[in-house]
């Protein structure tokens, strides 16, 4: 699991990252000028980032591409090989949060947004990245020649008919993230980020027999 | 029995129970009075009396003001009693040409009424008289003739408002003794109209508990005129029909002193808070702009690019000024807050009545136009205001919202002078000792912004200082000088004849520090920033200098 962390951690953190980061923050600081710092134009933008930044994580690896073969033929279990992903992702995920503090915190002081709005705020937009990177993760992994079609159809899926079915609603980001902002004490707003972990679990332990499929398919 | 005629029947049935349940449903009926005998005094609070018929288990009483096009201008609500009639006070003000009264049950509306407000106006001198013979009643409309009618309204003693805005447009009372009838608001709402100017002529004055002038001040005396405030009440033993025909006019001009109307020095709702001269806002700050955090954000975001350009270390370089600028964020947050006009501006004005009668009050919450923090309009209203009141009354505005007013029980301290988008505009009467001990605070029992964020009153360093000048009158700092008076008793020469009112003040007080003047009433703008409400204005009429 080390080796396939550090390895990730180098290829991102040397040339990806910095521009990733560099981006999130114009983008939050344009939306923070615009607004005067909302707080929800803010948690959107952050929002809509982490979906970004989980889907460009984990939607890398269709036929063809560098990453496919260096997952599939790692010296790795399946098991450890997709932990070691994980942590990766959230230390680049932890990494870009840190990047936002400024503006989040700034907007907390400005519009009175207590520690638990913060807090669930950031967890939602933890499990949404989390919850996305899963998507684009396995989508790339099982239907490999389509790049990313599919997954991106299940991330807009998620995204819809959560928010047109009633009581699917807990588990739409941006319905939740509306709530937590507004104050409005609802109990959904507590229930979206363990929900959308636990869905984001699901599909990445479906990953682990997918992965040791693919090795071997390829290996005959 | 013919195949039909079950299904006849039950069709039958079926439509007269519709009908009933709908009839049922509409037989609530409402009876509306406005002002005395129907007229209305422009520019003067009159009463509006709701009574309805029907017993409704939750019912409100909703008043909606409409102007001229029908548009709703605000909307006040009551709790709903059967058989109890309802007083409200209503401000003739003439952006507000009619009023929908309806009684509700939930969201079903269960009798509707409208009224008319400008078709019968009297812009002059109401009297109110109260079993009085024809004689008397011609003397009474004579008294400015030829220059100017009065009108006299009939009223029964028990009929006589409860509210004190109401008597806005009431010039004199004239009644026979009723005995101490009178309830304790009507009491007290008398009292207060006296001592801002009212006359009130009693005729068969019983003497001590009997009477009804007891039960309004026991200073006033069973004969004779006595004094109160700005007004005067004058008592007659005889009957109205005994008084002697040859001197009745004399007399009662002497009991009156009637002048032309709008010449009288009343204290009055109407008279002190003029429409025009609203709770202005006039240093109201519109609210600094974005700049300051524009700038920020750009430099924040200009470090960042620019960092992802260097060759070596970006990424330390990025979590570096991520670290600089969090540290920065919290008191760059701070000043900003404090900076921003991100609260409601607020105007206050108190007058304290002579004999410590109580206290007329004006307020007036608006958030300001400029607010930049709706400039993405999300849909989600930013700011609002919501206002509570000694917990009985609350109301709310916000931008591209109806302003509204809600009361808890019918008889209610403020009314609903007026109402746009994000502005409210209210009035009261205090009885003396409402909020004595705990101060002006506690006339703001509760304001949060619609935000969530509480609004707890506290001193800020601006002041109304800036607005007030030396052509005003004199300013001074109460807790450095008239405190000083309260406690040692001795009032210095030039402010002799304010020590009823400063002592009036003081009881409202909680000592903290309040400016006060002596020109005619002025609003001192104030500001809810952050939550903080700024000192209150006591003043009086210049008139009450001199």
């Amino acid at each position: 699991m080390i080796p396939y962390l550090v390895a990730e951690w180098r290829e991102w953190s040397k040339d990806r990252m910095p521009r990733t980061i560099a981006g999130g923050i114009a983008v939050m600081a344009f939306v923070g000028a615009v607004s005067s710092a909302h707080p929800y134009a803010l948690s959107l933008a952050l929002l809509f980032q982490s979906i970004w930044l989980g889907w460009y994580l984990g939607n890398r690896y269709w036929r063809g591409t560098l990453s496919r073969s260096k997952f599939l033929y790692a010296k790795l279990s399946p098991g450890r090989a997709v932990a070691g992903k994980i942590v990766a992702s959230i230390a680049i995920a932890a990494v870009h949060a840190i990047a936002s503090t400024p503006i989040l915190l700034l907007m907390a002081v400005l519009w009175g947004v207590s520690a638990a709005g913060l807090f669930l705020c950031l967890s939602i937009c933890f499990a949404s990245f989390f919850v996305s990177l899963a998507l684009g993760f396995v989508s790339s992994l099982a239907l490999p020649s389509v790049e990313g079609f599919f997954g991106t159809l299940a991330l807009a899926l998620w995204l819809i008919l959560t928010a047109a079915i009633g009581p699917a609603r807990t588990a739409n980001p941006l319905i939740q993230t509306w709530l937590c902002m507004n104050k409005s004490g609802s109990a959904s707003v507590a229930l979206c980020a363990p929900i959308l972990f636990a869905c984001a679990c699901a599909l990445l332990a479906l990953s682990v027999p997918l992965i040791r499929r693919l090795r071997m398919d390829s290996h005959e | 029995m013919a195949p039909g005629k079950p299904f006849a029947t039950a069709l039958i049935v079926i439509i007269l129970a519709t009908a009933s349940s709908g009839a049922s449903a509409e037989s609530a009926r409402l009876e509306c009075s406005l002002g005395f005998g129907s007229y209305a005094v422009p520019r003067r609070w009159i009463p509006l009396y709701v009574r309805g018929d029907k017993s409704v288990d939750p019912g409100r009483i909703e008043l909606r003001r409409l102007d001229a096009a029908g548009k709703t201008l605000s909307v006040e609500t009551f709790p709903y009693r059967e058989s109890a009639r309802l007083e409200c006070p209503v401000l003739m003000d003439e952006s507000c040409a009619s009023l929908a009264v309806t009684l509700r049950s939930g969201p079903h509306v269960l009798a509707e009424s409208r009224l008319r407000l400008w078709d019968k106006v009297f812009p002059g001198h109401i009297i109110l008289h109260s079993d009085m013979p024809s004689a008397v009643q011609r003397v009474l409309s004579s008294f400015l003739l030829p220059e100017e009618p009065v009108q006299l309204v009939s009223v029964k003693p028990r009929d006589l408002p409860g509210q004190a805005l109401d008597y806005d447009a009431v010039s004199v009372i004239m009644m026979a003794d009723p005995g101490p009838s009178l309830s304790p608001s009507q009491a007290e709402a008398l009292r207060a109209w006296i001592a801002g100017g009212g006359r009130l002529v009693v005729t068969g004055a019983r003497q001590g508990e009997n009477g009804v002038l007891a039960s309004i001040d026991p200073s006033f005396g069973s004969s004779g005129t006595s004094s109160f405030g700005r007004g005067r009440v004058t008592a007659f033993r005889a009957e109205a029909s005994e008084l002697p025909r040859a001197s009745l006019a004399r007399s009662l001009e002497a009991a009156v002193e009637l002048r032309q109307y709008g010449r009288e020095p009343r204290l009055s709702q109407g008279t002190m808070f003029p429409i025009e001269q609203g709770s202005g806002f006039p240093d109201a700050r519109s609210g600094l702009p974005n700049s300051p955090l524009v700038i920020l954000l750009i430099l924040w975001a200009g470090a960042a690019v620019a960092v992802s350009f260097v060759h070596k270390r970006r990424l330390s370089y990025l979590l570096a000024v991520s670290l600089a600028c969090t540290a920065l964020a919290v008191p760059v947050g701070l000043y900003l807050d404090r900076s921003w006009q991100r609260g409601a501006e607020s105007s206050v004005r108190l007058l304290a009545l002579p004999g410590s009668a109580g206290f007329l009050a004006e307020a007036g919450f608006r958030l300001p136009s400029s607010d930049r923090k709706s400039f993405i309009p999300l849909g989600m209203t930013a700011w609002g205001l919501d206002l509570g009141f000694d917990v009985s009354e609350r109301g709310r505005i916000a931008p591209r919202e109806t302003p509204e007013w809600r009361h808890e029980s019918q008889k209610s301290r403020f009314s609903l002078h007026s109402g746009g988008e994000s502005n409210i505009r209210l009035s009261a009467f205090l009885p003396p000792l409402v909020i004595r001990d705990t101060g002006l605070p506690a006339l703001f029992g509760e304001l949060a912004l619609a935000d969530g964020k509480p609004a707890p009153l506290k001193r800020t360093r601006q002041g109304p200082l800036a607005y007030f000048s030396a052509d005003d009158g004199l300013w001074w700092k109460w807790d450095h000088y008239a405190w000083r008076w309260i406690e040692s008793g001795n009032c210095p020469q030039e402010f002799s004849s304010q020590e009823e009112w400063l002592r009036a003040a003081a009881s409202l007080s909680g000592g903290e520090g309040l400016f006060f003047g002596t020109d005619r009433l002025r609003a001192a703008p104030f500001f809810l920033q952050g939550g903080a409400l700024d000192e209150a204005l006591w003043a009086m009429p210049a008139e009450a200098v001199r």
